[in-house]
C-alpha cells in the first residue's frame, strides 16, 4: 500500500514537472485592450501566434471607457507590476506615462525611420516622447463630420464649409418637433469633447496650450468666440439635443445612425458602421468631410490613435515576444486584417492605396488626405489635467453655469496654475 | 479549570491575532502610507506643501461643501423615510416577513450595479423618470436629471436614500423590537395616545439606536464614491465632486499622489470631526437619559 501511493505521489510530481517545462516552452504575454466586440483581436492573435510559435498573447479585454483603462495601468504600475504587459495605448498616454517611467523606451528595438517611412507622421510623432519611442503605432484617427447626403440635395444645399454657412444649412435642415436635429457630438465631459472642441478652437484661430512655449491661450477672444459657438449649438441655434450632454462616441453614434441628426462629428470608424450595421437607418445617405472652420482659417481635425506600448515592468524575458507583437500589430498583414474585419483607419499609408481596401471603403481615399493633415492635443505629461480642466470648464459653459468668457479664463487660470505646479516643483 | 491571567492574555493575543494582523495591513498600513505620501516630497525631504496647496485649493473646499452637503441631506432624510418604515414594518400584519425581505433588497443589491440602473432610469433620451415627471405634466419637458448641476446632485441624494432607507430601517427596526412590550401596555392603561407612545416611549428608548445609525451612515456618506462615479463622476462640471471622487482623480489621473494623498487626510480629519461629535451629543444625552 505504502509503496502504491509513494508510486502515486512520483508519477504525479512527474507529471507535473513535464507539464512545467511544457509551459516553460511557451512565453505568455497578456495584453489589455477595449472590448472585443467584432472579434478583430482573437483573428489577429490567432495569427500572429500561428506565425510565433512558442508565443502565447492573452488577451485582456478591459471597460469600454478608455480613461478606465488607462486607470486600470497606472494603478498596476503605482505598484509596479505589470498585470498588461502590453498595453493598447491612445496617443495621449504617451507623455504622461513615459514621463513617470511606466513605459519601456523601445528605440533600441524598433527602427525609427522604418516606422516614419511606413506610417502617417502624426501617430508616430506621437509615440515619441523626449527623444525616445515608446511606443509602435496602428490607428491614426482623426475627427470628421458625417452628414444625410440625402436631406442635403433634396434641400439643394451644397456642404457647408465654414462656421456661418454650417449654422444656417444646421438650423435650415433640422425638425427637432419631428425628431430630426441639426448637429451632434461627443458632448459628455471627457476627452472626447476636448477632441471636439480643439478642431472648433483651431479653426477658428485659438489655441489652448504650447507645450514648446509652456504658454496658455485659451483666453484670447478667438478660443471665447468658439466656446460661444459650442454653447450657442444648444441654446442659440438650438440645433443640438441637451442630451449631447451624456453622448460619448457610441451615444452620438447611434443617434446619427437612427436617422436623428443631419451633422455628426465623429471618428474614421463610423463610416463602415453606417453603412453595414443592421440597426443603421442611414445606408447610403451619408457624406463624408473635413470639420468646419471660421472664414480665412482652416479646417483642423484632432488627432487620435492607437498603438502598442510596453509596461516598464515586463519580465525581461518577455520583452522579446512583446515587441515581436506590436510590430506585428503594425505589419500590412495584421493592419489590412484590422481593417477588414473591423474598419480600423490603420496608421500604415500602404493599405490606404489597397485595391481591396479602397473597393470596401471608397472613402479612404479622401481620409488619407484628412490624415496627413491632423493636429495633436498638446503633449505634455499634464495632459490629463489639462484635457480635465477644458472639458469641467466646457460642461459648465454648455450647462450655463458661466458664460463662455467666464469659462475660458477660469481654464485659462487653473491651466496655468497647473502647468506653473509641474514645472516648478 | 482556572486558566492562569498570563496564559489567558497568551491565548487573547493568539485568538486575536488574525484580525490584528489584517487590520495592521488593511487599515494601519495604508493610513500610514498615505499620511507619508502626504508629508514627504519626491526626494524624500518632510514638507507641509502638499497640505498648504490642498488649503488653497478652491475644488478641495468645493468638494468639502458638496460632501457635506451631500452627507446631511442623505443622512437626514434617511433617518426619517427609514423610521417611518421600521414602523410600518413593525406593525403587525399579513405578509409581514415577505414584506421585510423584499424591502432589503435595495441595500443587498452592489451599489454599482444599482447605480447603473438608476443611470438608465434618469438618461433623459429614454429614462422612465423624466418621461413620467413630463407626461404627469410635473415638468414641461422631460428633466435632464444626470446633465444639469442641479438636478444632478439631486440625483445622487434620490439614488442612495433609495438604496440606504433599508439598512436604517433594519437598524431602527431592530432597535423597536427590543422594547419590551409591557411598556406600551402600561401606557395604554394610563390612557396614552398613539401619538403620545410615539413622542414620550418609542422614540427616547430609541436614541441609542439612533445614535448608532448616525454614525454608520455618515461616515459612509463622507466617504461616498461608488454612487456618483457611476451615475456623474463628479460632473456636470464638478457639480457633483464629492470628496472622494476628487481624491481618485488627482490620484489616478493626474497622478498627484501627494496632493491627493494631503486631500484624503483632510477627509479623515472631517470623519473624525464627525465622530467625536457624534460622541459629545451621545454624552450629553446620557445625562439626560441615563445609560445609553
Amino acid at each position: 500500500m505504502k509503496k502504491l501511493s509513494l508510486f502515486l505521489l512520483l508519477a504525479f510530481v512527474l507529471t507535473l514537472f513535464s507539464m512545467g517545462v511544457a509551459f516553460a516552452k511557451d512565453i505568455t504575454v497578456t495584453l489589455l485592450i477595449g472590448p472585443d466586440t467584432t472579434g478583430v483581436w482573437h483573428k489577429e492573435v490567432a495569427l500572429f501566434e500561428k506565425k510565433n510559435p512558442g508565443i502565447k498573447i492573452k488577451i485582456i479585454e478591459g471597460p469600454h471607457s478608455t480613461n478606465d483603462r488607462y486607470q486600470m495601468f497606472v494603478t498596476a504600475s503605482m505598484a509596479k507590476k505589470s498585470p498588461y504587459d502590453i498595453v493598447w495605448a491612445d496617443i495621449i498616454w504617451i507623455p504622461p506615462l513615459a514621463q513617470k517611467g511606466w513605459l519601456l523606451p523601445i528605440s533600441d528595438y524598433v527602427d525609427v525611420n522604418k516606422l516614419y517611412a511606413q506610417n502617417f507622421k502624426a501617430p508616430v510623432d506621437g509615440s515619441i516622447w523626449e527623444g525616445k519611442v515608446y511606443r509602435v503605432p496602428a490607428t491614426s484617427d482623426a475627427g470628421l463630420i458625417y452628414y444625410r447626403k440625402d436631406i442635403l440635395e433634396k434641400a439643394g444645399v451644397k456642404p457647408p464649409r465654414t462656421f456661418k454657412e454650417f449654422f444656417e444649412v444646421a438650423q435650415k435642415l433640422q425638425d427637432p418637433k419631428n425628431g430630426l436635429w441639426g448637429f451632434v457630438y461627443q458632448g459628455k465631459q471627457y476627452e472626447g469633447l476636448v477632441c471636439f472642441y480643439l478642431e472648433w478652437l483651431w479653426g477658428n484661430g485659438g489655441y489652448y496650450y504650447d507645450p514648446v512655449t509652456r504658454k496658455v491661450g485659451i483666453d484670447s477672444p478667438k478660443a471665447i468666440e468658439a466656446t460661444q459657438m459650442l454653447v450657442d449649438t444648444i441654446h442659440k441655434y438650438k440645433i443640438t439635443p441637451p442630451d449631447v450632454l451624456s453622448f460619448q462616441e457610441e451615444e452620438s453614434r447611434m443617434f446619427f445612425e437612427s436617422g436623428k441628426a443631419v451633422f455628426l462629428r465623429n471618428w474614421p470608424y463610423v463610416w463602415i458602421l453606417s453603412q453595414n450595421d443592421k440597426m443603421s437607418k442611414v445606408k447610403g445617405k451619408v457624406g463624408v468631410m473635413p470639420e468646419f472652420y471660421a472664414e480665412g482659417q482652416h479646417p483642423y481635425a484632432t488627432q487620435g490613435g492607437w498603438g502598442a506600448a510596453i509596461s516598464k515592468f515586463i519580465e525581461k524575458d518577455k520583452i522579446d515576444a512583446a515587441i515581436k507583437f506590436a510590430l506585428f500589430m503594425d505589419s500590412y498583414e495584421a493592419q489590412k486584417l484590422a481593417f477588414m474585419v473591423n474598419g480600423w483607419d490603420v496608421a500604415r499609408r500602404d493599405i490606404y492605396y489597397d485595391p481591396e481596401v479602397l473597393k470596401k471603403n471608397p472613402f479612404f481615399k479622401d481620409l488619407r488626405v484628412i490624415l496627413e493633415n491632423t493636429r495633436w492635443r498638446p503633449a505634455t505629461p499634464i495632459w490629463p489635467k489639462l484635457s480635465d480642466i477644458m472639458s469641467r470648464y466646457l460642461t459648465k459653459a454648455m450647462t450655463q453655469q458661466m458664460t463662455p468668457e467666464e469659462a475660458n479664463k477660469k481654464m485659462a487660470e487653473e491651466a496655468r496654475k497647473a502647468v506653473a505646479e509641474f514645472w516648478n516643483k | 479549570m482556572v486558566i492562569k491571567r498570563s496564559t489567558y492574555i497568551k491565548y487573547l493575543f493568539l485568538f486575536l491575532s488574525p484580525a490584528i494582523i489584517l487590520i495592521l495591513i488593511f487599515k494601519v498600513y495604508p493610513l500610514v502610507q498615505n499620511l507619508i505620501y502626504a508629508i514627504v516630497n519626491d526626494d524624500g525631504h518632510l514638507t507641509f506643501r502638499y497640505f498648504n496647496e490642498t488649503l488653497h485649493d478652491p475644488a478641495f473646499w468645493n468638494s468639502s461643501w458638496i460632501t457635506i452637503k451631500f452627507a446631511f441631506i442623505t443622512v437626514s432624510l434617511e433617518m426619517i423615510i427609514g423610521f417611518i418604515f421600521a414602523l410600518l414594518l413593525n406593525a403587525k400584519f399579513h405578509g409581514r416577513k415577505v414584506m421585510r425581505t423584499i424591502f432589503l433588497i435595495p441595500w443587498a443589491l452592489p451599489t454599482a450595479i444599482m447605480a447603473v440602473g438608476w443611470k438608465f432610469l434618469f438618461q433623459q433620451s429614454y429614462g422612465p423618470i423624466p418621461w413620467l415627471l413630463y407626461w404627469l405634466k410635473f415638468t414641461k419637458s422631460p428633466p435632464y436629471f444626470l446633465t444639469d448641476p442641479k438636478m444632478s446632485f439631486v440625483a445622487i441624494v434620490i439614488a442612495d436614500v433609495w438604496k440606504t432607507v433599508p439598512f436604517v430601517a433594519l437598524l431602527i427596526l431592530a432597535g423597536l423590537q427590543a422594547i419590551p412590550e409591557e411598556l406600551y401596555e402600561s401606557m395604554d392603561i394610563d390612557g396614552a395616545s398613539g401619538w403620545g407612545k410615539l413622542i414620550y416611549l418609542t422614540i427616547p428608548l430609541l436614541i441609542p439606536t439612533f445614535i448608532v445609525t448616525l454614525m454608520f451612515r455618515f461616515l459612509e456618506a463622507f466617504g461616498v464614491f461608488d454612487l456618483i462615479w457611476v451615475l456623474t463622476q463628479g460632473g456636470p462640471g464638478n457639480a457633483t465632486m464629492a470628496l472622494s471622487p476628487y481624491i481618485y482623480k488627482k490620484i489616478f489621473m493626474w497622478m498627484e499622489i501627494h496632493g491627493g494623498a494631503a486631500t484624503a487626510t483632510f477627509t479623515a480629519l472631517y470623519i473624525i470631526v464627525i465622530i467625536l461629535l457624534i460622541q459629545y451629543i451621545r454624552t450629553t444625552l446620557k445625562r439626560r437619559y441615563g445609560t445609553i
